[in-house]
């Protein structure tokens, strides 16, 4: 798959991002960024800090105006229009609740700016704050709650005036680990019931996997893959992509006596097998480090080429006997279909 | 190691509140309490002779009869001074937005500049006013030549001049609590407003004007205060005609060798300022009370 592109046609696209730059002074934060959403998706953009995240995410709401390029909404462009202007409503990072506002209050704001009539106000806080959890703390002040509140205010309040598209800047960053984990399934079924098309930014490529319908991998202000969870994790297009999605072992395709392959052919950790050491084995190397890890065993092989290969597998305990594991001779075994064959 | 008790570290704190605040107000309202000497100052016995004379008037004849001219005078510094804080407020609130808007670097030198004024004395600041306002003024000399007008025109000795001098004395008084309210302000809430639909209009009146009004009503009691007592600007750019309760209790102390009736024009306007502070006080304690009681709930 050809980076920059998404390969999904026009079909249905809701948001579509074309050749869309951003500098500011002399950092160029997004470059040549090409990208189609589709209605109703769940689409995530994930990548390391610094990426260009918050920047893609900010064009969008109209906070920000790109160097170039065009955005359209509905087949519109919105490209300058003013984020007041916008049927798309954020979820900022720091949540941004209105202190000096009720909860009740701040889901109302942004009805009250559309001009909803009073009643169709009094009748959507409600809806709102229920679909959320928080039927019971429309006149709590917002700093009277916790972070996981909070950042639900944040979602009841951007979801109120029905949002053509919903967007979400790491809104589990500031969350520990049990309540982000709990959070992630209530925005997975936030997105089925609420109908809007999401978009999310997150480095957490857990997370990506977990709720995304498609997700788009970033690094320096460009897009390097597009794709669904499994094309992402299973078709990387590139080393980094494989690298950052997931634990992957890139070796030199002339390690394995590959006779005129260039490049690194990659294979995540649960799809190599420990086999004895015979001919069938792709590579065979001596086991130097071993890590219980609860349901499966990881083990690092160092092959007699040099490379340190990490296997990962619930059988591994059984093969092996704990104690002698480190030190063994093995062979590493898996299928051609596991294997990617990358350009270094 | 030992430990001072709370009361010792307190001590000077105590002193200097005590002897500062405490022992000069003391004497006020003692002195409201004493009846005039023919030549200044005050002697015994006690009576309540101060406070009558603001509402009434001792005849020839030592019958006492009801005036306004107190009244009077009393209601115009309300007026002015309420008038100075609110115009500091529409001045002081663009004023405020504008450093707060700047970089950090250059937030504390506007401050700085904002407070240039008090590197100045009063007196002299407010001469320069005399200075530009009267007949043969920089103001009217200007006008003059330039031909917009034939004559002066009477800038100075009216309230408006007054009122001028108020504000021009007062305003650092204003921008500065509204500074420190708005630069508390998280830019982001002015974003989220933006997202939420809201025009550049409504982020002022619905976000940014609610989150300064802290300082917004820090600002009009600092500015009202010491503008319903001051003197010297209604003195020089008022002419000494329009009075205020200042110059009233300056010439109750001076020429008019009444300093109980002093006193205790000077015990209203504190007793007034205060009264202002305490409900001010008092709504903010209530609402905090609710707050907690929300919580229980
Ligand atoms: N207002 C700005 N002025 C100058 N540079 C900026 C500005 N905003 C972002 N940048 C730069 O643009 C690049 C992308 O920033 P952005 O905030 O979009 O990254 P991000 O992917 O959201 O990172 P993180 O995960 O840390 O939030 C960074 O190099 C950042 O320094
Ligand atoms: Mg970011």
């Amino acid at each position: 798959m050809a980076s920059g592109t998404d390969g999904s046609g026009q079909v249905d696209s809701i948001l579509e991002l074309s050749k869309i730059t951003l500098r500011f002074g002399a950092t160029t934060a997004l470059d040549d960024v090409n990208i189609n959403i589709r209605a109703g998706e769940f689409f995530t953009l994930l990548g390391p800090s610094g990426c260009g995240k918050t920047s893609l995410l900010r064009l969008l709401a109209g906070l920000q105006i790109p160097t170039s390029g065009h955005i359209r909404l509905d087949g519109q462009d919105i490209t300058g229009v003013p984020p007041h202007r916008r049927p798309v409503n954020t979820v900022f990072q720091s949540y941004a609740l209105f202190p000096h506002l009720t909860v009740a209050r701040n889901v109302a704001f942004g009805l009250e700016m559309l001009r909803w009539q009073a009643a169709a106000i009094q009748k959507r806080i409600p809806e709102v704050l229920s679909l959320v959890g928080l039927s019971s703390y429309g006149e709590r002040r917002t700093e009277q709650l916790s972070g996981g509140q909070q950042q639900r205010v944040a979602l009841a309040r951007a979801l109120a005036p029905r949002p053509r598209v919903l967007l979400l800047d790491e809104p589990m960053s500031a969350l520990d680990l049990k309540l982000r984990k709990e959070t992630q399934q209530e925005l997975k079924r936030l997105h089925r019931e609420a109908g809007i098309t999401f978009v999310l930014v997150t480095h957490d490529q857990e997370e990506a996997l977990t709720l995304s319908d498609r997700i788009a991998v970033m690094k320096d202000g460009r897009v390097r893959q597009i794709g669904s969870p499994e094309v992402i994790y299973r078709e990387p297009s590139d080393t980094f992509v494989a690298d950052f999605i997931g634990e992957a072992n890139l070796i030199q395709a002339s390690a394995l006596g590959r006779a005129g392959v260039a490049g690194l052919v990659m294979v995540r950790p649960e799809d190599i097998a420990i086999a004895p050491e015979s001919d069938a084995a792709r590579v065979r190397g001596t086991i130097s480090d071993m890590r219980f890890l609860g349901g499966t065993v990881e083990l690092t092989v160092v092959t007699d080429a040099g490379n340190a290969i990490r296997t990962r597998s619930a059988g591994a305990a059984a093969v092996l006997n704990h104690g002698q594991a480190v030190g063994r001779r093995v062979g590493l075994v898996w299928p051609d279909r596991a294997e990617r064959v990358l350009e270094g | 190691m030992h430990r001072a008790s709370p009361l010792l570290l307190t001590l000077p704190a105590l002193l200097v509140i005590g002897i500062f605040m405490l022992v000069p107000l003391g004497y006020g309202v003692a002195y409201s309490f004493l009846t005039a000497s023919p030549y200044g100052g005050a002697q015994l016995p006690f009576t309540f002779e101060g406070y009558q004379q603001v509402l009434f008037q001792r005849d020839f004849d030592e019958s006492l009869y009801f005036t306004t001219t107190y009244l009077a005078i009393i209601f115009r510094s309300v007026v002015l001074a309420s008038a100075a804080a609110i115009l500091c407020a529409v001045l002081g609130l663009p004023v405020a937005w504008f450093i707060a808007c700047q970089p950090a670097k250059w937030r504390t030198w506007l401050v700085f500049v904002v407070t240039l004024p008090f590197w100045v004395n009063s007196l002299i600041r407010t001469y320069c006013w005399v200075l530009l306002l009267r007949d043969q003024g920089l103001i009217n000399l200007a006008l003059q030549k330039s031909g917009l007008t034939s004559g002066p025109i009477g800038l100075m000795y009216n309230d408006g001049a007054t009122l001028l001098g108020l504000v021009y004395n007062f305003l650092p008084f204003m921008v500065l609590p509204i500074y420190a309210a708005l630069e508390r302000l998280d830019p982001r809430l002015i974003e989220a407003a933006h997202d939420l639909y809201a025009t550049r209009a409504k982020v002022f009146s619905r976000i940014i004007i609610p989150l300064a009004l802290p300082g917004l009503k820090a600002g009009a009691l600092l500015v009202f205060a010491p503008a319903l007592g001051y003197f010297l600007v209604p003195d020089l750019l008022g002419g000494g005609r329009n009075l205020m309760i200042g110059n009233l209790i300056q010439i109750e102390f001076t020429s008019g060798r009444n300093w109980p009736f002093g006193a205790a024009l000077s015990v209203l306007v504190t007793g007034a300022v205060m009264l202002v502070l305490m409900i001010g006080a008092m709504r903010g304690k209530r609402r905090k009370l609710s707050d907690i009681v929300g919580d229980q709930l």
